[in-house]
Protein backbone atom coordinates (compact mmCIF):
# COMPACT_ATOMS: atom_id res chain seq x y z
CA UNK A 1 0.00 0.00 0.00
CA UNK A 2 1.73 3.07 -1.16
CA UNK A 3 1.64 6.18 1.52
CA UNK A 4 -0.79 8.20 -0.28
CA UNK A 5 -3.39 5.23 0.07
CA UNK A 6 -2.69 4.77 3.52
CA UNK A 7 -2.99 7.80 4.42
CA UNK A 8 -5.99 8.23 3.12
CA UNK A 9 -7.65 5.11 4.34
CA UNK A 10 -6.80 6.85 7.75
CA UNK A 11 -8.60 10.33 7.45
CA UNK A 12 -11.67 8.17 5.72
CA UNK A 13 -11.55 6.19 8.73
CA UNK A 14 -11.39 9.10 11.01
CA UNK A 15 -14.11 10.30 9.47
CA UNK A 16 -12.78 13.09 7.29
CA UNK A 17 -15.22 13.86 3.89
CA UNK A 18 -12.33 15.02 2.37
CA UNK A 19 -9.96 12.53 2.75
CA UNK A 20 -8.61 11.72 -0.62
CA UNK A 21 -7.97 15.61 -1.33
CA UNK A 22 -6.21 15.99 1.89
CA UNK A 23 -4.29 12.53 1.25
CA UNK A 24 -3.42 14.00 -2.29
CA UNK A 25 -2.43 17.80 -0.95
CA UNK A 26 -0.11 15.99 1.34
CA UNK A 27 1.63 13.85 -1.32
CA UNK A 28 1.96 16.90 -3.39
CA UNK A 29 3.77 19.01 -0.98
CA UNK A 30 5.77 15.98 0.80
CA UNK A 31 7.32 15.32 -2.96
CA UNK A 32 8.27 19.27 -2.82
CA UNK A 33 9.84 18.85 0.56
CA UNK A 34 11.66 15.88 -0.39
CA UNK A 35 13.39 18.08 -3.70
CA UNK A 36 14.26 20.82 -1.48
CA UNK A 37 15.16 19.56 2.35
CA UNK A 38 15.43 15.61 1.41
CA UNK A 39 13.56 12.17 2.33
CA UNK A 40 14.34 12.69 6.02
CA UNK A 41 12.63 15.92 6.94
CA UNK A 42 10.26 15.54 4.07
CA UNK A 43 9.18 11.77 5.99
CA UNK A 44 8.99 14.05 9.23
CA UNK A 45 6.90 16.70 8.17
CA UNK A 46 4.35 14.34 6.39
CA UNK A 47 4.03 12.00 9.74
CA UNK A 48 3.59 15.19 11.36
CA UNK A 49 1.23 16.70 8.97
CA UNK A 50 -0.82 13.22 8.95
CA UNK A 51 -1.13 13.36 12.97
CA UNK A 52 -2.42 16.77 13.16
CA UNK A 53 -5.36 15.81 10.62
CA UNK A 54 -6.09 13.03 12.50
CA UNK A 55 -6.58 14.45 16.33
CA UNK A 56 -8.90 16.88 15.35
CA UNK A 57 -11.62 14.28 13.98
CA UNK A 58 -10.76 11.76 16.54
CA UNK A 59 -10.52 13.91 19.62
CA UNK A 60 -14.59 14.77 18.15
CA UNK A 61 -15.34 11.43 18.10
CA UNK A 62 -14.24 10.11 21.45
CA UNK A 63 -17.05 11.63 23.35
CA UNK A 64 -19.33 10.37 20.64
CA UNK A 65 -17.80 6.69 20.56
CA UNK A 66 -18.71 6.92 24.57
CA UNK A 67 -22.22 7.36 24.07
CA UNK A 68 -22.47 4.95 21.05
CA UNK A 69 -20.43 1.86 23.03
CA UNK A 70 -18.67 2.53 26.05
CA UNK A 71 -22.35 3.60 28.09
CA UNK A 72 -24.17 0.52 26.99
CA UNK A 73 -21.23 -1.58 27.07
CA UNK A 74 -20.84 -1.08 30.61
CA UNK A 75 -24.69 -1.27 31.22
CA UNK A 76 -24.25 -5.17 29.17
CA UNK A 77 -21.50 -5.98 31.06
CA UNK A 78 -23.36 -5.35 34.43
CA UNK A 79 -26.62 -7.05 33.24
CA UNK A 80 -24.26 -10.34 32.56
CA UNK A 81 -22.69 -10.57 35.81
CA UNK A 82 -26.04 -10.15 37.44
CA UNK A 83 -27.63 -12.96 35.21
CA UNK A 84 -24.75 -15.41 35.81
CA UNK A 85 -24.44 -14.53 39.49
CA UNK A 86 -28.39 -15.29 39.19
CA UNK A 87 -27.41 -18.78 37.97
CA UNK A 88 -23.97 -19.35 40.45
CA UNK A 89 -22.11 -19.50 37.33
CA UNK A 90 -19.00 -17.39 35.59
CA UNK A 91 -19.76 -15.35 32.04
CA UNK A 92 -18.75 -17.93 29.18
CA UNK A 93 -15.93 -16.44 27.25
CA UNK A 94 -15.98 -14.00 24.42
CA UNK A 95 -19.55 -12.23 25.80
CA UNK A 96 -17.48 -8.72 26.05
CA UNK A 97 -16.32 -9.02 22.74
CA UNK A 98 -19.43 -9.97 20.84
CA UNK A 99 -21.33 -7.23 23.08
CA UNK A 100 -18.74 -4.74 21.21
CA UNK A 101 -19.23 -6.07 17.76
CA UNK A 102 -23.21 -6.29 18.22
CA UNK A 103 -22.64 -2.46 19.07
CA UNK A 104 -21.29 -1.43 16.23
CA UNK A 105 -22.98 -3.70 13.97
CA UNK A 106 -26.11 -2.15 16.17
CA UNK A 107 -25.06 2.00 14.97
CA UNK A 108 -23.66 0.03 11.26
CA UNK A 109 -27.05 -0.40 10.47
CA UNK A 110 -28.24 3.15 10.76
CA UNK A 111 -25.97 4.07 7.69
CA UNK A 112 -26.66 2.96 4.35
CA UNK A 113 -23.60 2.71 2.58
CA UNK A 114 -22.93 -0.15 5.50
CA UNK A 115 -26.31 -1.60 5.69
CA UNK A 116 -26.04 -4.69 3.33
CA UNK A 117 -22.56 -5.48 4.71
CA UNK A 118 -23.84 -5.44 8.39
CA UNK A 119 -26.73 -7.67 7.60
CA UNK A 120 -24.53 -9.71 5.93
CA UNK A 121 -22.31 -10.15 8.44
CA UNK A 122 -24.70 -10.63 11.06
CA UNK A 123 -26.68 -13.39 9.41
CA UNK A 124 -23.34 -15.39 8.85
CA UNK A 125 -22.81 -15.10 12.51
CA UNK A 126 -26.00 -16.43 13.23
CA UNK A 127 -26.19 -19.17 11.23
CA UNK A 128 -22.37 -20.42 12.45
CA UNK A 129 -23.26 -19.78 15.68
CA UNK A 130 -26.91 -22.06 15.31
CA UNK A 131 -24.59 -24.49 13.59
CA UNK A 132 -21.87 -24.40 17.07
CA UNK A 133 -25.39 -25.03 19.06
CA UNK A 134 -25.51 -24.63 22.99
CA UNK A 135 -22.13 -23.53 23.09
CA UNK A 136 -23.02 -20.43 21.77
CA UNK A 137 -26.67 -19.68 22.82
CA UNK A 138 -24.94 -17.54 24.92
CA UNK A 139 -23.47 -15.05 22.22
CA UNK A 140 -26.63 -15.35 20.00
CA UNK A 141 -28.51 -13.88 22.89
CA UNK A 142 -26.05 -11.30 23.11
CA UNK A 143 -26.04 -10.43 19.61
CA UNK A 144 -29.69 -10.28 19.53
CA UNK A 145 -29.46 -8.17 22.56
CA UNK A 146 -26.54 -5.99 21.81
CA UNK A 147 -27.22 -5.21 17.95
CA UNK A 148 -30.72 -3.16 18.90
CA UNK A 149 -28.89 -1.44 21.94
CA UNK A 150 -26.55 -0.08 19.44
CA UNK A 151 -28.66 1.41 16.59
CA UNK A 152 -30.58 3.00 19.55
CA UNK A 153 -27.11 4.50 21.01
CA UNK A 154 -26.09 5.61 17.61
CA UNK A 155 -29.98 6.98 17.43
CA UNK A 156 -29.64 8.91 20.21
CA UNK A 157 -25.92 10.27 19.58
CA UNK A 158 -27.75 11.37 16.44
CA UNK A 159 -30.11 13.50 17.91
CA UNK A 160 -27.55 14.97 20.91
CA UNK A 161 -24.17 15.74 18.97
CA UNK B 1 -40.54 13.28 22.09
CA UNK B 2 -43.94 11.83 22.39
CA UNK B 3 -43.27 9.71 19.33
CA UNK B 4 -39.54 8.96 20.14
CA UNK B 5 -40.52 7.85 23.72
CA UNK B 6 -43.63 5.28 22.37
CA UNK B 7 -41.00 4.23 19.60
CA UNK B 8 -37.88 3.26 21.81
CA UNK B 9 -40.45 1.85 24.15
CA UNK B 10 -42.59 -0.06 21.82
CA UNK B 11 -38.41 -0.73 20.39
CA UNK B 12 -37.34 -1.97 23.74
CA UNK B 13 -40.08 -3.93 24.45
CA UNK B 14 -39.50 -6.02 20.91
CA UNK B 15 -35.97 -6.76 21.83
CA UNK B 16 -36.85 -8.11 25.02
CA UNK B 17 -40.17 -10.07 23.84
CA UNK B 18 -37.14 -11.52 20.73
CA UNK B 19 -34.69 -13.00 23.68
CA UNK B 20 -37.30 -14.03 25.65
CA UNK B 21 -38.54 -16.38 22.80
CA UNK B 22 -34.94 -17.15 21.86
CA UNK B 23 -34.59 -18.46 24.99
CA UNK B 24 -37.64 -20.17 25.73
CA UNK B 25 -37.39 -21.86 22.29
CA UNK B 26 -33.97 -22.30 23.34
CA UNK B 27 -34.62 -24.29 26.30
CA UNK B 28 -37.07 -26.73 24.60
CA UNK B 29 -34.41 -28.57 23.30
CA UNK B 30 -33.42 -32.40 24.57
CA UNK B 31 -30.41 -31.75 25.74
CA UNK B 32 -31.20 -28.49 28.34
CA UNK B 33 -29.66 -28.60 31.66
CA UNK B 34 -27.55 -31.28 30.34
CA UNK B 35 -23.43 -30.83 30.46
CA UNK B 36 -21.27 -33.68 30.06
CA UNK B 37 -17.45 -34.18 29.94
CA UNK B 38 -15.17 -36.71 29.45
CA UNK B 39 -11.26 -36.98 29.65
CA UNK B 40 -8.51 -39.53 29.46
CA UNK B 41 -6.29 -40.52 32.33
CA UNK B 42 -2.87 -42.14 32.82
CA UNK B 43 -4.41 -43.92 35.59
CA UNK B 44 -6.19 -47.44 36.54
CA UNK B 45 -9.99 -47.24 37.09
CA UNK B 46 -9.13 -48.01 40.80
CA UNK B 47 -6.87 -45.15 41.11
CA UNK B 48 -9.27 -42.39 40.17
CA UNK B 49 -12.11 -44.09 41.60
CA UNK B 50 -10.73 -42.54 45.61
CA UNK B 51 -10.55 -38.98 43.55
CA UNK B 52 -14.51 -39.00 43.21
CA UNK B 53 -16.09 -41.17 46.20
CA UNK B 54 -13.76 -39.70 48.81
CA UNK B 55 -14.44 -35.86 50.47
CA UNK B 56 -11.07 -35.02 50.57
CA UNK B 57 -9.96 -35.95 47.70
CA UNK B 58 -12.68 -34.77 45.45
CA UNK B 59 -12.78 -31.25 46.94
CA UNK B 60 -8.77 -31.03 45.65
CA UNK B 61 -9.99 -30.67 41.90
CA UNK B 62 -13.60 -29.47 41.52
CA UNK B 63 -13.40 -25.87 41.66
CA UNK B 64 -15.07 -23.58 44.30
CA UNK B 65 -15.64 -26.61 46.65
CA UNK B 66 -14.99 -25.12 50.24
CA UNK B 67 -16.26 -28.31 52.15
CA UNK B 68 -17.94 -31.49 51.81
CA UNK B 69 -19.56 -33.09 54.94
CA UNK B 70 -21.50 -36.04 55.59
CA UNK B 71 -24.49 -35.87 57.35
CA UNK B 72 -24.63 -39.83 57.93
CA UNK B 73 -21.13 -40.56 57.22
CA UNK B 74 -22.27 -44.38 58.69
CA UNK B 75 -23.82 -44.53 55.52
CA UNK B 76 -21.23 -46.63 52.62
CA UNK B 77 -22.83 -46.81 48.87
CA UNK B 78 -26.06 -45.61 47.98
CA UNK B 79 -28.05 -43.67 50.46
CA UNK B 80 -25.05 -41.25 51.61
CA UNK B 81 -25.75 -37.89 51.94
CA UNK B 82 -23.25 -34.99 51.54
CA UNK B 83 -23.47 -31.45 52.27
CA UNK B 84 -20.99 -29.88 49.12
CA UNK B 85 -20.40 -25.76 50.34
CA UNK B 86 -18.91 -24.31 46.98
CA UNK B 87 -17.65 -20.39 47.12
CA UNK B 88 -18.84 -19.37 43.25
CA UNK B 89 -16.69 -16.37 42.85
CA UNK B 90 -18.99 -13.48 41.82
CA UNK B 91 -21.37 -14.61 45.04
CA UNK B 92 -20.55 -13.22 48.01
CA UNK B 93 -21.89 -15.87 49.70
CA UNK B 94 -20.92 -19.81 49.46
CA UNK B 95 -23.48 -21.89 48.31
CA UNK B 96 -24.88 -24.96 49.73
CA UNK B 97 -25.37 -28.61 47.41
CA UNK B 98 -27.04 -31.48 48.60
CA UNK B 99 -26.46 -34.99 47.55
CA UNK B 100 -27.88 -38.32 48.14
CA UNK B 101 -26.05 -41.35 46.31
CA UNK B 102 -28.51 -43.44 44.06
CA UNK B 103 -25.96 -46.02 42.30
CA UNK B 104 -22.60 -46.52 43.66
CA UNK B 105 -20.32 -49.60 41.93
CA UNK B 106 -17.18 -48.69 42.91
CA UNK B 107 -15.02 -48.64 40.83
CA UNK B 108 -17.04 -48.17 37.68
CA UNK B 109 -19.99 -45.85 38.18
CA UNK B 110 -21.75 -43.57 40.93
CA UNK B 111 -24.64 -41.49 40.48
CA UNK B 112 -26.14 -38.77 43.09
CA UNK B 113 -28.89 -36.69 43.49
CA UNK B 114 -28.10 -32.84 43.78
CA UNK B 115 -30.38 -30.01 44.72
CA UNK B 116 -29.53 -26.53 45.36
CA UNK B 117 -32.85 -25.60 47.28
CA UNK B 118 -33.87 -22.57 46.05
CA UNK B 119 -32.20 -22.77 42.42
CA UNK B 120 -32.02 -25.78 41.14
CA UNK B 121 -32.27 -30.70 41.45
CA UNK B 122 -30.79 -32.68 39.33
CA UNK B 123 -28.76 -35.58 38.99
CA UNK B 124 -24.85 -36.48 38.21
CA UNK B 125 -23.19 -39.97 37.13
CA UNK B 126 -19.58 -40.67 36.84
CA UNK B 127 -19.02 -43.34 34.65
CA UNK B 128 -15.14 -44.68 34.53
CA UNK B 129 -13.97 -47.13 31.86
CA UNK B 130 -11.00 -49.31 32.26
CA UNK B 131 -8.41 -48.99 28.78
CA UNK B 132 -5.67 -50.35 27.15
CA UNK B 133 -2.59 -49.97 29.41
CA UNK B 134 -3.95 -49.09 32.45
CA UNK B 135 -5.80 -46.15 31.59
CA UNK B 136 -9.02 -44.45 32.56
CA UNK B 137 -12.15 -42.90 30.41
CA UNK B 138 -13.81 -40.62 33.19
CA UNK B 139 -17.08 -39.06 32.04
CA UNK B 140 -19.54 -37.28 33.39
CA UNK B 141 -23.55 -36.28 33.32
CA UNK B 142 -24.88 -33.66 34.85
CA UNK B 143 -28.13 -32.59 34.35
CA UNK B 144 -29.73 -29.84 35.87
CA UNK B 145 -33.59 -28.68 36.06
CA UNK B 146 -33.54 -25.04 37.37
CA UNK B 147 -36.47 -24.77 39.70
CA UNK B 148 -38.15 -21.38 39.62
CA UNK B 149 -39.21 -20.52 35.68
CA UNK B 150 -37.07 -16.89 35.58
CA UNK B 151 -33.76 -18.61 36.23
CA UNK B 152 -35.25 -21.62 34.06
CA UNK B 153 -35.49 -18.85 31.10
CA UNK B 154 -31.85 -18.70 31.62
CA UNK B 155 -30.83 -21.98 31.46
CA UNK B 156 -29.49 -21.55 28.14
CA UNK B 157 -26.93 -18.92 28.89
CA UNK B 158 -26.07 -21.38 32.68
CA UNK B 159 -25.55 -24.39 30.48
CA UNK B 160 -22.46 -23.93 28.46
CA UNK B 161 -20.60 -22.46 31.58
CA UNK B 162 -21.79 -26.04 33.60
CA UNK B 163 -20.07 -27.55 30.92
CA UNK B 164 -16.78 -25.23 30.76
CA UNK B 165 -16.24 -25.54 34.31
CA UNK B 166 -16.72 -29.58 34.25
CA UNK B 167 -13.81 -29.81 31.55
CA UNK B 168 -11.93 -27.43 33.63
CA UNK B 169 -12.63 -29.75 36.72
CA UNK B 170 -11.80 -32.74 34.91
CA UNK B 171 -8.28 -31.02 33.63
CA UNK B 172 -7.30 -30.21 37.13
CA UNK B 173 -8.14 -33.84 38.16
CA UNK B 174 -6.23 -35.37 35.53
CA UNK B 175 -3.22 -32.97 36.58
CA UNK B 176 -3.35 -34.35 40.11
CA UNK B 177 -4.08 -37.91 39.66
CA UNK B 178 -1.02 -38.03 36.37
CA UNK B 179 1.61 -35.59 39.47
CA UNK B 180 0.73 -38.04 42.31
CA UNK B 181 1.06 -41.42 40.24
CA UNK B 182 4.67 -39.81 38.48
CA UNK B 183 5.81 -38.85 42.51
CA UNK B 184 4.54 -42.26 43.57
CA UNK B 185 6.57 -44.34 40.95
CA UNK B 186 9.55 -42.04 41.78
Amino acid sequence: MSRHTFSQALFALAGLSDAEYIAGDLHEEFAMLRAELGSRSAWRWYAWQVLRCLVRPLALRLPAAFLAVAIPLALFDRMWLFVYTQLCAEPVAGLGTINILGLLAGASLLRPGQRRLTMGLLATGLAAGLMIGPAAFPHIISILLSVPAGAAAEQLRKVIV
Amino acid sequence: MKKWLLRASFGAAGVIALAVASLTLMGLRDTAGLSTSSIEIDATPETVWPWIDQPDKFKQWVSWVVSVESPNPDVKGVGRKSIVLMKEPSSPEPVRIETVLTDYAPPMRLSADVKFPGLFTGSQTYQLKGLEGGRTRVQLDSRIHYTTWIIRLFEPLGTPSATKKLDQDFAALKRLIEKTSTTAAN
